[in-house]
């Protein structure tokens, strides 16, 4: 059966797996006028109300709207989708004044270029304006008599006052929308923005890290960006890829030095300008083929501080080593003991690393280890218990537990060290495998399948939240030998698998 | 007796009827709520001026049966998650059965009693009855007749101011039914 056929609702009942990938149905738009009068595909996954019982006015010709204060009729009207909106506008004079409220006219979803000269109305509704969606993939639909979709879009965006935007979607705008007018345009309405789709614009090369800077400027900066699908070549803060890019030494003189020295290719005006990425918590960059092997090295070495989820599927220049040298510990000074308090994790939870095939299931659990032992030097040390003397830990005296500290329990050293290690092995035994491993974006379930019998769930707690770092990918082979890879084919086909056949 | 003081309040309605109810149940209302942090503990008893009993039963009936329920968040945050979802309980949807005197009674003394899922209910209920006749009449443009007689709406339109926001609409008429005609879902 061809489930492209079936309608969402029963692929999504069939198939319930497909309804935890983002990707597989297009992204909940609200206000989106579809025939049926719902936003898209909500009326799919909601029970259709057939008829709704009219409340029946009262008999003696009052009008109870006209007693309902303005801001619960702005409420109501809230509900409403704004082409409906627009229609109550010819009900009453008090209808057409509300229904022109700044209020209700915040959020817009067009999946249509409007036509050119702008109507009045939608004017008026764009000085108003928040949040703006333009779906309008894969072109804009033809109106009769319209001008280019180039200048209706440009038209369109040059009624938003400047720096009033905090969202703004503009996905697969590459055919119609030019890399350098949209960075014009975003350099005059973007001081505001703080989430900004560019999936599938047209950003080339590195021009692009210029203008960015204007981008949520005079707010509190970008807190969601998707540049995934573009043909960006560099990154905010990495050399542009023509120039020379300093050999790595180790990672522990990489994580020192680059916070001090700046790398090549930065000038002097960049230094004055503050970071486009101070603030921003997401950022997908899945599937921009044009991003070089030492852009990407560069980038990861310092991710932005705030930085929660990283979207790096599907590009194949990105190194294990790169990854490897990811930075997840914020300060790196870290490594030393007595500075071991002023080391803390960074933000991040969630990178994604589908679809790059030179990783297998081996580097991922590598990575996974090396990145969550790093941020063990977070956990907070075990104060040392100040009464016992050096021989102390052949007789380990557990100490009375009082309120459950953050830390876990002091214990003398030796002991402390297989317990950690315990610890880490415990993180990596069940939340591992690929199986066990959550969907993008969904909490990490509780690691049952663990086993280590001298480990309370309640220690591990406040340390997992510190450490975990979940992965996504999409990787199948257990390792690059011949071995491992044979071995892996015996286990998908459930065949016998002789140790030396070939 | 002091016990039983201190879970129940009593309600003085604007027709001077006392509602004895469980303080769980009347601090559903923030108002209410804010008021009794106020109040001496022995005194009790709210009036409620703008509220009248048959109004109230309904109200108290709505605040009962979700009394269990965690109070939402006062942050801003909230109105967008509360907007997305249009859908209505199955016991909320009794709302939907009284006649449209008692249910704009309803939003608003929600609205004075600062019952926010009350008061969305309440909208709620009001935007479905009036999406069903815009979604069934919008494309022959008979709605804002019908809206006017659903809701008993006097027009107070000029017939040249009538037909001038008939003008400033066509565009967007006409687009959407460009759309619609498309048949592009997105």
């Amino acid at each position: 059966m061809d489930i492209t056929l079936l309608p969402p609702t029963a692929i999504l009942s069939n198939h319930s797996h497909l309804a935890v990938l983002p990707s597989a149905f297009p992204r909940r738009i609200r206000g989106q006028v579809t025939p049926s009068g719902h936003p898209h595909l909500s009326s799919a996954y909601r029970p259709r109300r057939r008829s709704f019982p009219c409340p029946p006015p009262p008999m003696d010709g009052r009008c109870m709207v006209d007693e309902l204060p303005d801001e619960i009729l702005v409420n109501i009207l809230c509900f409403l989708d704004w082409d409906q909106v627009l229609h109550l506008r010819s009900v009453s004079r008090r209808w057409s004044n509300l229904a022109l409220s700044p209020t209700l006219h915040q959020s817009l979803t067009l999946l249509a270029l409007p036509p050119t000269p702008l109507p009045y109305i939608l004017r008026i509704m764009l000085q108003n304006i928040r949040h703006l969606h333009l779906h309008l993939f894969p072109y804009p639909t033809s109106i009769p008599g319209a001008t280019h979709p180039t200048t209706a879009l440009l038209t369109l965006l040059d009624a938003i006052p400047p720096d009033q935007l905090i969202s703004l979607s503009l996905p697969f705008s590459a055919p119609y929308l030019p890399g350098s007018d949209l960075g014009k345009v975003l350099k005059r309405i973007g001081g505001r923005l703080e989430h900004l789709d560019l999936r599938g614009s047209g950003l080339v090369g590195s021009k692009w890290t210029q203008w960015i800077k204007w981008v949520g400027k005079n707010g509190h900066g970008l807190r969601s960006l998707d540049l995934s699908f573009t043909s960006i070549s560099t990154l905010p803060g990495c050399p542009t890829p023509t120039s020379p890019l300093r050999p790595f030494r180790n990672p522990r003189t990489l994580h020192t030095a680059l916070p001090l020295t700046l790398p090549v290719g930065i000038t002097d005006e960049d230094i004055l300008d503050i970071d486009p990425f101070r603030n921003l918590r997401v950022l997908s960059l899945s599937s921009c083929a044009y991003l070089s092997e030492q852009v990407l090295s560069a980038f990861l070495a310092r991710l932005p501080p705030l930085l929660q989820r990283l979207d790096v599927s599907r590009l194949e220049s990105i190194t294990f080593e790169a990854l490897w040298n990811l930075r997840v510990v914020n300060n790196a000074e870290a490594h030393d003991p007595w500075l071991a308090s002023s080391a803390s994790p960074t933000s991040l939870i969630d990178i994604k690393v589908v679809g790059i095939d030179h990783l297998t299931r081996l580097d991922i659990r590598r990575l996974k280890h090396h990145w969550e032992a790093q941020r063990h030097v977070c956990v907070p040390p075990a104060p040392a218990p100040a009464t016992i003397p050096q021989v102390a830990w052949k007789v380990p005296k557990t100490p009375p537990m009082k309120a459950r500290p953050l830390s876990p329990p002091p214990t003398p050293s030796p002991p402390d060290n297989s317990r950690r290690m315990s610890l880490m092995d415990a993180a990596l035994g069940g939340a591992l495998d690929a199986k066990h491993v959550p969907p993008y974006g969904l909490p990490t379930p509780p690691d049952s399948g663990s086993s280590s019998d001298e480990m309370d769930i309640d220690d591990i707690d406040p340390i997992a939240q510190l450490t975990h770092i979940n992965i996504v990918h999409s990787a199948i082979l257990e390792s690059e030998d011949v071995d491992g890879y044979r071995r892996f084919i015996g286990e998908v086909a459930g065949g016998v698998v002789r140790p030396s056949a070939w | 007796m002091s016990a039983e003081k201190k879970d129940s309040v009593i309600l003085q309605t604007s027709d001077d009827e006392q509602f004895t109810v469980e303080k769980k149940v009347a601090e559903r209302s923030a108002m209410i709520k804010s008021m009794l942090e106020d109040l001496p503990s022995q005194d009790s008893m709210i009036p409620l001026p703008n509220v009248s009993s048959s109004v109230l039963a309904k109200v108290l009936e709505y605040c009962d049966h979700h009394k269990n329920e965690p109070l939402p968040a006062a942050d801003a945050d909230a109105d967008d998650s509360r907007k997305k979802t249009s859908e209505i309980g199955d016991w909320d949807s009794n709302l939907s059965q009284v006649d449209q005197e008692m249910l704009f009674e309803i939003i608003l003394a929600a609205n004075y009693l600062d019952i926010k899922p009350l008061l969305d209910v309440g909208c709620k209920t009001v935007k479905l009855t009036t999406d069903q006749s815009l979604s069934s009449n919008m494309i022959k443009g008979k709605s804002p007749e019908q809206i006017r007689t659903l809701f008993n709406i006097q027009n107070d339109f000029t017939p040249e101011e009538e037909e001038q926001i008939r003008k400033e609409n066509e565009w967007a008429e006409e687009w959407v039914q460009n759309r619609k005609s498309d048949g592009l879902a997105c």
